[in-house]
């Protein structure tokens, strides 16, 4: 029930910004914190309670097609309701001065948005996953597109039609999936659990998985399909960047380990040296164009796409190392990217520019400013102290675990984030001032609490990194999801395939569907 | 006792980082930007160190180690175990109360250097911090909390290098000495995660124990312990990473004693000392040769810089060669271990006394050119006296106690290259590098407080330092003393702070047995001129003595008439040039031109970075960000542009080709229906002849039809 009451604030929190839009603009701000800090509130609830065992809520939906409402918190998704939730309370403070226009509408978008996530990290069955993942396109194409910068119309289309386009390749896999499980026999249904039992060929599991990597390789993004995401972070407002970074992407990532690789384990295992070589591509590519960039959101965003090379890196290395990393690097990212992102933001609306090249001296204007960009800079660049040298330590020890040489070259790209790490930070704080800033005032009080939420996240994941490490094995049995290690009714199903894939090429080359199907209903005899 | 111990080491820690936050935090609204909280912990700490040092020497075991804490990280999962823990020993104590006294004595100099400064506040905090890192650095039981101290004091240091920001030296200045310790940082990471992967366990106890009994083969340790070695390069500034310790100077000079000259540089020291057992001879030897190297690479620089600071640098970079040499010839000769670890800890006290006299004399005059000083000894009498003390210690004068340190490093060096005569080349750095630094210190004495002042606006308004600043200069001069510094309750001397390397094999057993064990064959075959593994020098040290100790003694006199030799030469060389001025500086560096070029422009090294690293980086950089933006963003957007000039097409066919057929039919129906209405006429007697007319036709062609299938 507390799962769907995550939701149902949600909802009721939307439909009430919409009236308070009517009374004021500071009475729709203060609707959307309260209902955010209930939301939080409730993803704290969830996280403890998660301990004793899964939280299941579920709803007869469609039950013609065998779809539920079916929502299940384990250990990783409250810790990805809990992110959401945190960066819901922060993206609401830092649009307390910023949004102007159609501030009601905003946080209509801002609120849904978060339903959407919310639905996605919590759904178990594939129609609804899908249904939250489309769901949180719209609300992001409309809070770029009219809340953005300069060329936000574009960014929003490029955001919308790249994702979309991705997606679809996901619903396809899906629906093979699922049609495939119903004319086995084995009844239609869109529980993912039951869907992951279905047996597969090689070949088939190739397919439906390269369609799901495909539609979550472009949200997280990876290395040849992240164009989207320096424009949609540039021109997306504050509270956006900040959705976008923290938790949009690990939509994708969280897609892998909910769908792709338990629908396709076998697959995801032939995948994994083209995904690890596409990851470590991500991580010095995004590095090393992240620090050519002039502009402020642009070097971020690449980053982005840098540090979710390390993501994804970790969970396809095979090991729990390397699993235990991806996720802490999820949180962590999202925490520390997320400041960044608040800072530009702030950056931006008092200078009106991104432009790192204008920058400089500007610690020496706004002393907490500085103190807190030193902090996420750093944080990006994996100091210890911080999460992200937890992650990055739990990531690259899992890669060292695979491979020496890969791990040596995932280290060294640490190097690179340094670079542009400091490189943002020595064209913005240090150094002689360019412009008179004089009029350039240090935070407000709501955007020092924000940033100071996400400090606090931080230094405590790097502290005591046991707090994002230990809910992954709740409920306490639960395999780490793991390339390296096969599920075994896989392998059981393998087997039982295995004998029949012969007969099969006996009767015909071609292994189409309904042979298939009747042999599979003959051996099942 | 060992509770004790344990909660003491454990406050060390705890204090300063608790002094950090209040500081960083509370500030500003703390009386005179809370300095005084800071320095008292810092003093408390120094005395909790003394405390610690005192009862470390009271047991008669030389190491205590202390484990503590272990759930820090999940234990699920692949034995992914990492405990934390707190080791003391001889070693570490020694460390513990160098730090903590220098620091404590930064601290408090600084009230006087900074005092006036718009980012006091930040300045104390920040040196809190770098104290905590840097004491738990000394007190770490395992690589892995090194590792993180090691990161944060490089952020510190960042920190205090950057802290007149405004500068654009020094914004670059911190940038650098971050990145290019990065360097060494990630080699280090990765020696890290190999011992991790072959040990299991990052623990030094545990990683020695391997190491003992030949479960970790020689080729991981001579990887791991050169990659560890490739993070000391990048921190304690050895030859190809020494670049960024000269622009470090652009911090504030009580942070250039305490973090770029005593203590945090000297860290790359402290961890090959620490992770001794690790080494092989190969690692020894690129060890030894790189600090013999960096020894006198760095000396010759020194010789040319006239910014004061530029020329301790400088010094300090030639030490840290020196340290380090004597720990690599240590792997081969007893006492290479002792020497380099207590020259550390002498060099601490002497050097940071340099720089803070220098600080002195920087914040009387407000310059750091040495060619605008001189004649300062009559103004600033107690900078001078100790400034005077401290450059003898490091020139090394008997009574003062570089001159012991430094003197046993040549000696361990001798007394190698006496057994392997091809490696004839160390002692030979590290005597011509003695002959060097007692010429640049002198210089610098001479020109600074000796002879007329250059600057005479700046010399009358110079004045000796406030107490605050005095004391410090003091105290450490006292310890630049042998009978002081080394003589205090013996500890420092006679009492072996330093743990004798056969005191730790003692500890972890016998050694030798892990390498004439399998798998070790053709090291030492091949490590055979070699003679003595370090790891034998146990056994051996009593097997052959009398050639040995011969040899030590031999190599020992030799050292000693060097080392004063090249002092008094240098001296003398000084003496002459700058008090005399019967050699002129000037037309020597007209003579030399190019040597004197290649010394002031640091042998172009820097140069080189720039055109060989730094440039191509920034242009590959860029290259990429272009890469990106026109290939694969220009796939992606070319993509939309075929799309839409696709659809464009689609909508020419469309209006022109599918509409206009949809409109052909259309006007063809119209027209067909306008010729057809004429038909409608209205009168009956056309439309009945139509009618039969129709079925006259229509009945023809039934009967056609039904004929036909016939």
């Amino acid at each position: 029930m507390i799962l769907a009451l995550l939701i149902i604030v949600l909802l009721v929190g939307a439909v009430l910004c919409a009236l308070a839009d009517r009374v004021d603009r500071r009475v729709v701000r203060w609707t959307a914190l309260i209902i955010t800090s209930v939301d939080l509130a409730l993803a704290i609830g969830v996280a403890t309670l998660v301990s004793q065992g899964p939280i299941v809520f579920r709803l007869p939906w469609l039950p013609s097609w065998g779809a539920s409402l079916h929502f299940e918190a384990d250990g990783l998704a409250a810790l990805m309701i809990l992110l959401t939730t945190v960066l819901g309370v922060v993206a609401v403070l830092i649009s307390w001065e910023e949004i102007e226009r159609r501030s009601g509408a905003f946080h209509v978008w801002l609120l849904l948005l978060q339903v959407g996530i919310l639905v996605v990290f919590l759904a178990r069955d594939a129609l609804l996953f899908y249904l939250g993942w489309e769901l949180m396109l719209i609300p992001l194409f409309f809070i770029i597109g009219i809340w953005g910068h300069e060329d936000k119309q574009r960014a929003a289309f490029k955001f919308l039609l790249f994702t979309f386009g991705g997606s679809i390749f996901m619903l396809l896999a899906l629906l093979y999936v699922y049609v495939r499980h119903l004319n086995l026999g084995m009844g239609g249904t869109f529980e993912i659990e039951e869907l992951a039992k279905t047996p597969l060929s090689a070949s088939e599991q190739w397919w439906v998985f390269l369609g799901l990597f495909i539609g979550f390789a472009v949200k997280i993004p990876l290395f040849p399909v992240h164009t989207w995401l320096p424009d949609a972070h540039t021109q997306a407002p504050t509270a956006g960047s900040l959705i976008l970074a923290g938790v949009l992407l690990k939509t994708g990532v969280y897609g892998l380990i909910r769908l792709a690789i338990p629908l396709a384990p076998q697959a995801a295992e032939a995948f994994a040296p083209l995904i690890i070589a596409l990851s470590l591509i991500g991580i010095y590519y995004g590095a090393v164009v992240a620090f050519a960039q002039r502009d402020f959101k642009r070097l971020v965003a690449y980053s982005s796409i840098s540090h979710l090379g390390f993501v994804v890196l970790g969970l396809f290395v095979g090991n729990a190392a390397g699993y235990q990393g991806a996720v802490l690097q999820m949180v962590n990212h999202g925490l520390a990217t997320g400041g960044l992102f608040l800072l530009a933001g702030i950056i931006q609306h008092r200078a009106h520019t991104r432009n790192l090249e204008v920058f400089g001296g500007l610690w020496k204007y706004a002393p907490a400013m500085g103190a807190f960009l030193l902090f996420f800079a750093f944080a990006s660049l994996g100091i210890p102290g911080t999460g992200n040298f937890i992650g990055e330590l739990y990531v690259i020890a899992g890669t060292f675990q695979l491979h020496h040489t890969l791990g040596a070259l995932a280290a060294l790209a640490v190097l690179f984030a340094a670079a542009y790490s400091l490189k943002l930070f020595l064209s913005t704080m240090h150094g002689p001032t360019a412009r008179p800033w004089r009029a350039f005032k240090d935070l407000h009080i709501h955007e020092s609490v924000a940033l100071g939420i996400l400090c606090v996240g931080l230094i405590a994941v790097g502290l005591y990194p046991k707090l994002v490490t230990q809910p992954l094995y709740f409920p306490p049995d639960r395999l780490v999801p793991t390339t390296g290690r096969v599920p075994e009714r896989v392998i059981r199903a393998e087997a039982a395939r295995g004998s029949l894939s012969s007969v099969s090429r006996m009767r015909s080359k071609s292994f189409s569907l309904d042979h298939e199907v009747v042999l599979v209903s003959e051996a099942s005899k | 006792m060992k509770p004790s111990i344990e909660s003491a080491a454990l406050a060390v820690i705890m204090l300063p980082l608790l002094g950090f936050a209040v500081v960083g935090l509370l500030g500003r609204r703390l009386p005179r930007g809370g300095d005084w909280l800071a320095t008292g912990i810092m003093g408390f700490v120094l005395a909790t160190a003394l405390m610690i040092f005192a009862s470390v020497f009271h047991l008669n075991s030389p190491l205590v180690s202390i484990r503590w804490l272990s759930p820090w990280f999940d234990p699920r999962g692949n034995g992914f175990e990492w405990p934390v823990g707190i080791l003391v020993d001889n070693l570490g104590a020694v460390m513990l109360v160098v730090v903590a006294t220098v620091s404590f004595l930064v601290h408090l100099y600084s009230i006087g250097y900074m005092h006036g400064d718009p980012k006091y506040v930040r300045f104390f905090a920040s040196l809190q911090l770098f104290s905590a890192a840097m004491l738990s650095l000394v007190l770490a039981d395992n690589l892995l909390t090194l590792y993180i101290s090691w990161e944060i004091m490089g952020f510190c240091s960042y920190l205090l290098i950057g802290h007149y920001f405004e500068k654009p030296s020094a914004a670059n200045a911190c940038l650098k000495a971050f990145m290019t310790t990065r360097i060494g940082d990630v080699l280090m990471f990765m020696g890290i995660l190999i011992l991790y992967w072959q040990v299991g366990s990052l623990r030094f106890a545990d990683i020695f124990a391997a190491v003992a009994s030949g479960s970790l083969g020689m080729e991981w340790r001579t990887v791991a312990g050169l990659l560890l070695f490739g993070g000391a390069v990048g921190k304690s500034a050895q030859f190809p990473l020494h670049v960024w310790l000269p622009d470090a100077m652009e911090g504030p000079t009580p942070v250039s004693a305490l973090i770029h000259a005593a203590t945090m540089v000297a860290a790359g020291v402290y961890l090959m000392a620490r992770s001794y057992l690790l080494l092989t001879p190969e690692a020894f030897l690129t060890i030894a040769y790189i600090g013999g190297f960096t020894a006198i690479f760095a000396a010759t620089m020194g010789v040319v810089m006239d910014d004061i600071k530029k020329v301790l640098a400088y010094s300090t970079i030639s030490q840290l060669g020196y340290m380090m040499l004597g720990l690599g010839v240590g792997g081969f000769v007893a006492s290479g271990y002792t020497a380099g670890v207590y020259h550390l800890t002498t060099h601490a006290f002497f050097k940071a006394c340099l720089f803070l006299g220098s600080g002195s004399v920087i914040h009387a005059l407000h310059t750091q050119n040495l060619s605008e000083m001189g004649g300062l000894r009559r103004k600033m009498p107690i900078t001078f006296l100790t400034f005077l003390v401290a450059t003898l210690a490091l020139t090394g004068l008997p009574p003062f106690s570089g001159y012991f340190t430094k003197d046993s490093i040549i000696a361990a060096a001798l007394e190698f290259a006496l057994e392997h005569p091809s490696h004839w080349l160390l002692p030979s750095f590290a005597i011509v590098a003695a002959l060097f630094t007692s010429f640049y210190m002198f210089r610098l004495v001479f020109l600074a407080f000796f002879g007329a002042p250059r600057n005479t606006h700046a010399y009358e308004h110079a004045h000796e330092s406030p107490w605050v600043m005095a004391l410090p200069l003091v105290v450490l001069a006292c310890l630049s003393v042998y009978p002081v510094g080394g003589g205090v309750g013996n500890w420092f001397w006679s009492r072996n702070p330093a743990p004798k390397i056969e005191e730790i094999f003692d500890r972890y057993g016998p050694p030798s047995a892990s390498l004439h064990g399998g798998g070790a064959g053709p090291e030492m075959a091949k490590g055979g001129s070699l003679a003595s593994h370090p790891l034998e020098l146990s056994n051996s040290a009593h097997g052959d003595s009398p050639t040995h100790e011969e040899k030590a003694h031999l190599a020992h006199q030799y050292a000693v008439a060097a080392s004063l030799a090249v002092f008094l030469l240098g001296v003398g060389l000084a003496w002459a040039t700058y008090m005399k001025r019967i050699i002129d500086a000037q037309k020597v560096a007209m003579r030399f031109r190019p040597l004197y070029l290649l010394l002031l422009n640091k042998y172009y090294v820097d140069d080189f970075y720039q055109a060989v690293v730094v440039r191509p980086f920034l242009a590959f950089c860029r290259k990429i960000a272009g890469f990106d933006l026109r290939v694969i963003d220009g796939v992606v957007n070319g993509t939309g542009w075929f799309t839409r000039f696709v659809s464009w097409l689609v909508g020419l066919h469309d209006r022109f080709v599918v509409d206009g057929l949809v409109n052909a039919v259309a006007d063809a129906a119209a027209a067909g229906g306008r010729t057809l209405s004429r038909l409608q006429t209205g009168r009956i007697g056309t439309y009945l002849a139509g009618i039969g007319v129709g079925v006259v036709f229509l009945a023809g062609f039934m009967f056609w039809i039904i004929g036909s299938m016939r």
